[in-house]
């Protein structure tokens, strides 16, 4: 029952609030208190005491303006929890404004059983602190309340104020690094940062970082148990439930809104006809506390109250701070070394965690303590090295966090560090040959630690240092990517510089030109050579599969991807490699360095013999009188029917095919058994038949070569024979004088190479390249017959038997040299037909 | 005080004589009492550092000049003749201090018992390390050494030994803790007293210069220690102290 009466009021005020827009902000500056503590031999001040203990002596002196015209009366009190109200003596009133109050201030002692501690500030007017101590002892439960909340609220706006400051810090210094700072302030503070901020331009992150304050503020379990609020409840469910309304920060709980809430509801119920209550939260500045007030104070009835929170009387609650990564290993040499610690907000955002120091024992045992300063900027506590310069300290230390969370000892996470010293770092083997030049290249450098690593550097063979990138992987390896696009091949020097060594540690290396890749060496059984494929193989050297050695033939190259000729130099070791799918093969480059590629040795390749040919020519294309001086000449309008007998395989399969092609491999037409172009006489024997003009068209010519072929594998070339097209000679008019020309008629003559009246092939004339004429002039034959050499074979003479047209001699032959009436060759010069 | 002083002065100017100062505070006692107390209390300085000078002598400390401001087993006695501007500057000028300022009366307890009042004055002053001197001062005539508040005839001429020699004693102590951070001393000695014999201004005069030098000598003293304090490297060291106990 009084769980619902309370979650129906709270709901009220929540509803309350939230229809005004969410309770004023603390953002007027009240009074300043000096307050100082002493437990036993200690003296702190106020900004390093989390909690108060039975006896502790509070010396408590509020400044005022020198202008301060209202006299304030001071009244401090102590509370025993909410349900008993507390003795009137321990309520200590002090005039600040004259006598001892005001040059000495207020000391209290806190008494046995005292749990909670508040400080009042009174206008100064008659019956003052009886109606203080009637307030307070009259609704005690509500004052522990309000003790409660304003310690909390000032704890999480410590936070707050802390990430603020910094934030705003980095916003006129060089913004570019909130980018940085902004993940560690959210991770040390427990504050919610959106990072869609850091997306913006640098100069509106600041702005956009701090919008919506009050919502930034995340739970922290740690504030809570040192300010004793309540975590779970009505309360702190519909306090959460009214955080996702768009007045209260769309859904980021805070416990700094749910302690405001709950503060408004509170002092709102304190009201009389004298006073009301205002709370004051207290913020450090320096070793003072600062008062911050929501409604500004009244000095008419009633008058404002304002209400000041000292720190909870309880055991100290100790940070819960851990490692961010307890495997991680710290250079101690390192001047300014962070160790990265999280889990305790209050260790960044206030004093209480103070005189931490990284506790060390050096070599003879001694303690040797480095002060560490809490950075939340940075994530970690900051520790300052320098004394540990003269220290003897072994190469391997274990420190810890070490101080007081107020008058109570701590200790925190412990760490591991390295001391600097020459360390062998080494590169990694698969590295040592990887570095090309021409772009970035990452190496990886290990060591037994890298945790001292200040900067790495490459210097080239000039002696130039460029800097380059790294980052640690493990405390034994940092990766590094060297600046090598402009790098020459060749030797160079990566230069690791650590803290605390006076000189970097050289590590020579070399850089390649750009890498082979190799892709694939394929070889057939029986063959001496074989096919490397890949990139930039103009750099390899030699290459060896099976103990057998090949060497580099031609290489051809089609866009990236090269394709090289390996010739074995023994061709008998090589033909013994059998077939197998997976052989290793090892690839020298030209600069010594070695790769591997996987060889792959196939099944041999198919091979015929040519047992026969022939060639048959159309009766009516005979007509020419050309008698082909060659068996191996094939008329381009004749057929050849050649036998081959199948060899490997032994007998022919059914997508065995012959490819017959130009030498140069221009122009090629495959011939197998499914278009008719083999015919199989039986398993091993076949005839191929070869019809050019069709196969090729009539710009084919020269020597044909044929291979078989079984799907994508084919065999070696063969000479088959020489194409050549003949020209149609029609007519041979010659005069009666053998010293003079005569005329030679046709069609196609450019076909003709030269043209000779004798066998031995004296004297002859020379077709120029591109005749177009329908007759030429040619030597007079000797014995009646002509004989020429086709332009598609040159190499050979081949007779003309063509009937020989005595022209009459002409009226001025004795004036004409040589000259009949035949058609003047191209007027192109040089390309004259020639007579000897 | 003064007025009183001034008053008796005038008074006495035909009687010519002139009380020696009272003795020092008994410092070195002091601060072995308390020796056990701050064993195992720890330095906590964090830099840069607020710090505040006092003077202490005995607790019926008196002279002709220097004005006693709070009492007890000791006394506490207003510096400002000795502490000048430039003493107070000097101690400015140590590394890693941000303010130096004479430790404010009011402050001060009605009664002080130990040094742990001192401290704690120091600390609602919200300094960082308190330095407490004393000065003892000496008149000699003869050779022998006279007792605080001895009565000097003056107007002859001084016994051809006449002197007066002081010695100041510094002690720096941790506010917060108690730790003392190191003890230094200081000499500073006048044996040509001919001129000031003739009148108790002229010998006190003599008598504060002294006392003055003896003053900037100490802090001088002071200052080494405070260098292997705050020097660079030198704090680690500084910790080197084995304590594990909670305050």
């Amino acid at each position: 029952m009084f769980l619902r009466l309370c979650a129906l009021l709270c709901l009220a005020v929540l509803s309350a609030a939230a229809r005004a827009g969410g309770p004023a902000p603390f953002d007027l500056a009240g009074p300043t208190l000096d307050m100082v503590v002493t437990r036993g031999k200690t003296i702190l001040p106020a900004s390093e005491v989390p909690n108060l203990a039975e006896g502790d002596r509070i010396w408590i002196k509020p400044e005022f303006p020198e202008t301060q015209s209202a006299h304030y009366l001071m009244v401090a009190a102590f509370l025993s929890g909410p349900t008993n109200p507390p003795p009137e003596d321990w309520f200590v009133s002090c005039k600040t404004w004259t006598g001892r109050c005001a040059r000495e201030g207020l000391t209290v002692t806190v008494p046995k059983g005292a749990k909670q501690a508040l400080v009042f500030l009174a206008p100064e007017t008659s019956g003052d602190f009886k109606g203080i101590v009637g307030a307070v002892r009259g609704r005690p439960g509500a004052f522990v309340r309000a003790t409660q909340d304003l310690n909390q609220a000032q704890l999480d706006r410590s936070r707050l104020e802390r990430y603020l400051a910094t934030v705003h810090r980095f916003e006129r210094g060089d913004p570019a690094v909130l980018r940085e700072a902004a993940p560690l302030l959210a991770r040390s503070l427990a504050i919610k940062v959106d990072e869609k901020c850091l997306d913006r331009i640098p100069q509106l992150q600041a702005a956009c970082l701090t919008q919506n304050q009050d919502g930034l503020i995340l739970s922290d379990g740690h504030s809570m148990s040192i300010a004793e609020t309540l975590t779970s409840g009505p309360v702190a469910d519909l306090v959460m439930a009214a955080s996702v309304t768009p007045e209260l920060g769309y859904g980021v709980y805070s416990p700094y809104i749910a302690s405001v809430l709950d503060l408004v509801r509170i002092f709102d119920s304190f009201s009389t006809a004298q006073y009301q209550y205002i709370p004051a939260l207290t913020s450090h500045r320096g070793d003072k506390l600062a008062l911050t007030l929501n409604t500004p104070p009244s000095f008419h009835s009633p008058k404002s109250v304002l209400v000041v929170a000292l720190p909870a009387i309880d055991a100290a609650q100790l940070p819960p701070l851990r490692a961010i990564n307890p495997a991680d290993i710290y250079c101690a040499s390192r001047s300014e070394l962070v160790l990265p610690v999280e889990g305790a907000p209050l260790a960044f955002s206030t004093r209480y965690a103070h005189d931490i120091t990284l506790t060390l024992k050096n070599q003879d045992g001694k303690t040797v303590r480095l002060p560490a300063l809490a950075d939340a900027a940075r994530g970690g506590y900051v520790v300052n090295t320098a004394g540990l310069k003269s220290a003897a300290l072994g190469d391997t230390l274990s420190g810890f966090l070490e101080g007081y969370w107020g008058f109570d000892l701590y200790r925190g996470p412990g760490f591991q560090l390295k001391n600097a010293r020459s360390v062998a770092w080494t590169l990694a083997s698969d590295d040592e040959d990887a570095l090309i030049v021409g772009r970035p290249d990452t190496i990886h450098l290990q060591a037994d630690s890298a945790s001292c690593v200040d900067r790495i550097m490459l210097r080239d063979a000039a002696g130039k240092e460029l800097q380059a990138q790294w980052k640690m992987l493990r405390p034994g390896e940092v990766e590094v990517t060297l600046p090598l696009q402009d790098a020459a091949p060749g030797a160079m020097t990566v230069l690791v510089a650590q803290s605390g060594m006076s000189e970097p540690h050289a590590i020579p290396i070399r850089v390649f030109a750009s890498a082979a890749r190799l892709d694939s060496f394929v070889l057939h059984a029986g063959d001496a050579q074989g096919l490397l494929k890949g990139s930039r193989l103009d750099q390899v050297a030699s290459l060896s599969v099976g103990g057998v050695s090949f060497t580099p033939g031609e290489l051809s190259t089609q866009g990236s991807n090269d394709a090289l000729t390996m010739l074995s130099a023994d061709a008998q070791a090589a033909a013994a490699l059998s077939a197998s799918r997976q052989v290793p093969a090892q690839v020298v480059l030209g600069d010594g360095r070695t790769m591997n590629v996987n060889a792959v040795i196939e099944a041999a390749r198919p091979r015929v013999g040519l047992i026969g040919k022939s060639i048959t020519r159309p009766e009516s294309h005979t007509a020419g009188g050309i008698e082909l001086g060659h068996p191996d000449q094939l008329p381009q309008d004749a057929r050849l029917v050649f036998s081959v007998r199948a060899q490997v395989p032994a007998a022919f399969a059914r997508d065995q095919a012959i490819e017959v092609a130009a030498a140069d491999e221009s122009f090629s037409t495959l011939l197998g058994i499914g278009n008719g172009g083999v015919r199989l006489e039986n398993a091993r024997v076949a005839l191929v038949t070869l019809d050019p003009a069709k196969a090729f068209g009539f710009s084919a010519f020269g020597p044909l070569k044929f291979r078989a072929r079984v799907r994508d594998v084919a065999g070696d070339w063969q000479p088959l024979a020489t194409l050549v097209r003949l020209p149609q000679l029609t007519e041979l008019q010659c005069p009666e004088n053998p010293e003079r020309a005569c005329k030679l008629s046709g069609v196609d003559l450019f076909l003709i190479d030269s043209v000779s009246g004798n066998a031995a092939f004296e004297k002859a004339v020379q077709v120029s390249d591109g005749f177009p004429g329908a007759s030429l002039p040619v030597p007079h034959p000797d014995a009646g017959r002509l004989y020429i050499k086709l332009r598609d074979d040159p190499s050979v003479i081949n007779p003309v038997q063509l009937e020989v047209q005595t022209l009459p001699p002409a009226a001025d032959d004795h004036a004409q040299a040589a000259a009949p009436p035949a058609e003047s060759p191209p007027a192109a010069a040089g390309d004259s037909p020639q007579t000897p | 005080m003064r007025l009183l002083l001034l008053l008796t002065l005038t008074l006495c100017a035909g009687c010519a004589s002139y009380a020696t100062p009272g003795g020092p505070a008994p410092l070195a006692t002091m601060n072995a009492a308390d020796a056990e107390a701050v064993a195992a209390a720890r330095p906590t300085l964090s830099f840069p550092v607020s710090i505040n000078l006092v003077r202490i002598q005995a607790a019926d400390y008196e002279s002709f000049s220097a004005e006693r401001l709070a009492g007890g087993s000791f006394s506490v006695v207003a510096p400002a003749e000795l502490a000048a501007p430039q003493a107070l500057r000097a101690v400015a000028q140590w590394p890693l201090v941000s303010a130096v300022e004479v430790l404010r009366p009011a402050l001060l307890p009605a009664r002080l018992e130990s040094l742990d009042d001192l401290r704690l004055a120091a600390a609602k002053n919200l300094a960082d390390v308190l330095i407490v001197y004393t000065v003892d001062t000496r008149f000699e005539s003869g050779g022998v050494g006279l007792a605080p508040r001895a009565e000097l005839s003056l107007g002859k001429s001084p016994s051809p030994n006449a002197a007066v020699a002081s010695t100041a004693s510094a002690l720096l102590i941790d506010v917060r803790t108690g730790y003392r951070y190191g003890m230094a001393q200081a000499n500073a000695r006048v044996d040509d007293l001919a001129d000031a014999w003739m009148s108790a201004a002229a010998l006190d005069r003599t008598r504060v210069d002294t006392e003055r030098q003896a003053v900037i000598a100490l802090l001088s003293e002071a200052q080494k220690i405070w260098n292997g304090i705050a020097g660079p490297g030198e704090f680690a060291h500084s910790l080197d102290s084995s304590w594990t106990a909670a305050r």
